[in-house]
């Protein structure tokens, strides 16, 4: 096979579909009806859902609103990657998330300049630790719920401090879940866990959001977070210092999702569900793939199957997902399936085949890791005719909490099979 | 270089394009509605106004899935030149937005580039932008306050995803400066010829052939967009050369009886021409 052209692609979508064609779906010509239109659907109770604009600055997208996010794939500074951002439903129970006036509690005598600064729609408060005798801050009890890992998020800027500290402690066992140390490279963040993982460090307009994960918590005993803006994990009094902190969120997850503003209470944002309507039936296909590494990818615990696309909203439907426990991609019909590894780096990109629908649908894939194609699936169960519901379900599956979780910048479905190295040179 | 060419013939605040779409205005004037602005009318009668002078004021639109556009235009006869225009995204209905670009002051003098951040004014008063694709549901056009009695007007308002070819089109030899002139004529007995008011607008066709070896390259989907849009009697924004020459950019409309040729050249290697005919659109 040679490199596809446009009319061997039956359907494109992704946030460069988005920025390439105007639309978010393959768009031939000028109708009217836009039959290819997708069904959008994030039952938000209010306006909570976020996502980073091209200048990186964090803005809000109304209920029922597909989120056009930017990533800074390259760490050049600019925000150049688009995509579609896919999430499941997720809470911040962490309150009063931008407000260390209210609910949080001092540690000491803090120093605190409200909203002294924002990125986009997230304010810092300028927290600090002025005294040479003693260890300020603040701390909250965050109300979790069950045994599990978890996902503790916040926005980090610049001040005076050198050296931040942030660790979510169970005060019923005195064992620390979470043990993070952030310094300053210049102006570059860095962090550092003892206790829990650092998953991402993402430069914003203005500052950083820092995503973590923590160790294994009892959900009955008291889980304090504890921000000390001017010391590290020594809490050595004799260290002061101010940082500018923001967006605090927890969440019942073992990764973090995107921000949730709250107040006095938790708030939910709704799981997003996109589907597309389709008119092509069971044949060979290639599915690609282009997104930015999702949170999940390095994450710890069980974090369930993350679906980037089921074409079928019921069998017969073929899918490409994150595997639950081997930290793989995955590809599958109702009836027979294959993996391979999550390839290093920050842009991942899938290649998955199917084939021989009529005789037993075998399935295989291939990543950017270097490797090639898994082997060919062994034969599952023959089915003719077309996918289930013909629809395509990008960002999650017919199953509510299969989410995603990430975003998805580029999405080519080929008729035939075609490799990693032809899918990627297609013309667009 | 095919490169250099602009196309433009999507407009997304035209509810005729987008039937779904939601438009407003800060104010609007009575008879000076939002939605003159996207009408394809040039007469400076046809315009949009708020009711207070000297204000923030903007039109928008909220569009019912995600677009993106990498173009603003505003026509000529509106009183735009000097004055302070922003472009705003919001996914929220503009609670928040992101602002795209804000011109301190549009030039009151033709020239400048595209993609520069004070645009460009062409040679008949009209301003264009380009900037980076971004996509959003809700777009929309601020008018920064003008100063003691002043209003702004917008005679024509056009945002939307130009398109801009890539090195894989080609373009075959482009009559940029051809001339149409129209006028009505009479003839008495005795020879003597009486001609009305003489109107010259531009006409050529321009050509391009895609260099891809067989079936639609990326280039042709977008432009058989456009193009749909342009055969059905959208006006199009149209630019030769964007960095060298963009003043000479113009909204044209297909010439009556006319249509887009599109040919498929059966020869190896296999590669598709794209024929466009246009004519000045109510020149001034």
């Amino acid at each position: 096979m040679s490199t596809p052209t446009w009319k061997d692609i039956l359907f494109a979508s992704g946030g460069y579909c988005l920025t390439r064609y105007g639309v978010p779906w393959l768009r031939r010509g000028f109708d009217i009806l836009e039959p290819e239109a997708p069904t959008f659907t994030r039952a938000d109770a209010s306006t909570c859902a976020t996502y980073v604009d091209k200048d990186g600055a964090v803005r809000a997208a109304a209920a029922g609103k597909l989120r056009h996010s930017w990533v800074d794939a390259d760490g050049d500074g600019a925000f150049e990657t688009p995509s579609l951002l896919l999430e499941p439903s997720r809470a911040n129970v962490c309150l009063r998330s931008e407000n260390f006036g209210a609910t949080w509690a001092a540690i000491g005598t803090p120093t605190r300049s409200a909203a002294a600064a924002s990125v986009g729609a997230v304010t810092y408060d300028l927290i600090g630790d002025d005294d040479a005798g003693g260890v300020e801050g603040y701390y909250q009890d965050v109300a979790f719920t069950g045994d599990a890992v978890k996902a503790v998020s916040l926005f980090i800027g610049q001040g005076t401090a050198t050296k931040m500290f942030i660790r979510l402690r169970d005060e019923s066992a005195a064992a620390e879940r979470l043990s993070v140390n952030i310094t300053w490279s210049g102006s570059v963040l860095q962090a550092a866990a003892g206790v829990g993982t650092v998953l991402g460090v993402v430069p914003t307009s203005n500052g950083y959001r820092v995503l973590l994960q923590t160790s294994s918590i009892t959900a009955a005993n008291t889980n304090r977070l504890h921000i000390y803006p001017g010391n590290d994990s020594s809490l050595t009094s004799a260290d002061t210092g101010n940082a500018y902190v923001g967006g605090v969120q927890c969440e019942n997850a073992p990764f973090p999702s995107s921000y949730i503003q709250t107040t006095s209470a938790a708030v939910t944002r709704a799981a997003d569900s996109l589907t597309f309507p389709v008119g092509f039936g069971l044949q060979d296909l290639t599915v690609y793939l282009r997104m930015p590494r999702p949170v999940w990818a390095d994450a710890s615990g069980t974090i369930g199957a993350r679906y980037a696309i089921v074409i079928g909203n019921a069998a017969p439907y073929f899918a490409v997902n994150g595997a639950s426990a081997s930290r793989a991609w995955g590809v599958e019909t109702n009836t027979s399936s294959a993996g391979l590894s999550i390839a290093a780096g920050a842009t991942q990109e899938v290649c998955a085949q199917v084939r021989n629908w009529a005789t037993g649908p075998e399935v295989r894939l291939d990543v950017n890791s270097g490797a090639g194609f898994s082997s060919w699936s062994s034969a599952g169960t023959p089915v003719s005719g077309g996918f289930g519901g013909n629809r395509l379900l990008l960002g999650g599956s017919a199953v509510a909490g299969d989410e995603f979780g990430g975003g998805i910048n580029r999405l080519l479905v080929a008729r035939g099979l075609f490799t990693l190295a032809e899918m990627q040179a297609v013309d667009w | 270089m095919a490169e250099e060419f602009l196309f433009c013939a999507e407009n997304l605040l035209a509810r005729h394009q987008f039937p779904d779409l939601t438009g407003s205005a800060e104010e609007a004037a009575t008879g000076h509605e939002w939605w003159r602005v996207a009408t394809g009318r040039r007469h400076p009668s046809n315009y949009w106004t708020p009711t207070t002078a000297n204000s923030d004021s903007y039109i928008q639109a909220l569009h019912t899935v995600p677009r993106a556009l990498n173009f603003c235009a505003i026509d000529r006869a509106s009183n735009h030149k000097g004055y302070r225009y922003q472009l705003l995204l919001s996914n929220d209905a503009f609670t928040t937005s992101r602002t795209v670009f804000d011109v301190n002051t549009i030039p009151l003098v033709s020239g400048g580039a595209l993609d520069g951040a004070m645009g460009c004014v062409t040679r008949e008063g009209a301003w264009l932008r380009t900037f980076a694709a971004d996509g959003a549901y809700g777009m929309r056009l601020l008018s920064k306050a003008m100063g003691s009695g002043l209003l702004p007007q917008l005679t024509g308002v056009t945002l939307g995803l130009a398109w801009t070819p890539t090195s894989r089109v080609s373009r075959l030899p482009l009559q940029d400066n051809a001339a149409s002139i129209q006028f009505t004529e009479s003839v008495s007995a005795q020879g003597y010829r009486g001609r009305g008011p003489l109107a010259r607008l531009q006409a050529a066709e321009v050509t391009f052939r895609f260099t891809a070896l067989e079936g639609a390259s990326a280039d042709e989907l977008l432009l058989d967009y456009h193009l749909d849009l342009y055969e059905r009697g959208n006006p199009a924004w149209i630019c030769w050369r964007r960095t060298s020459e963009p003043w000479k950019a113009m909204l044209v409309a297909i010439p009556t009886g006319a249509s887009v040729r599109r040919i498929v050249d059966e020869s190896w290697p296999l590669r598709r021409q794209v024929v466009l005919p246009y004519l000045e659109e109510q020149p001034a």
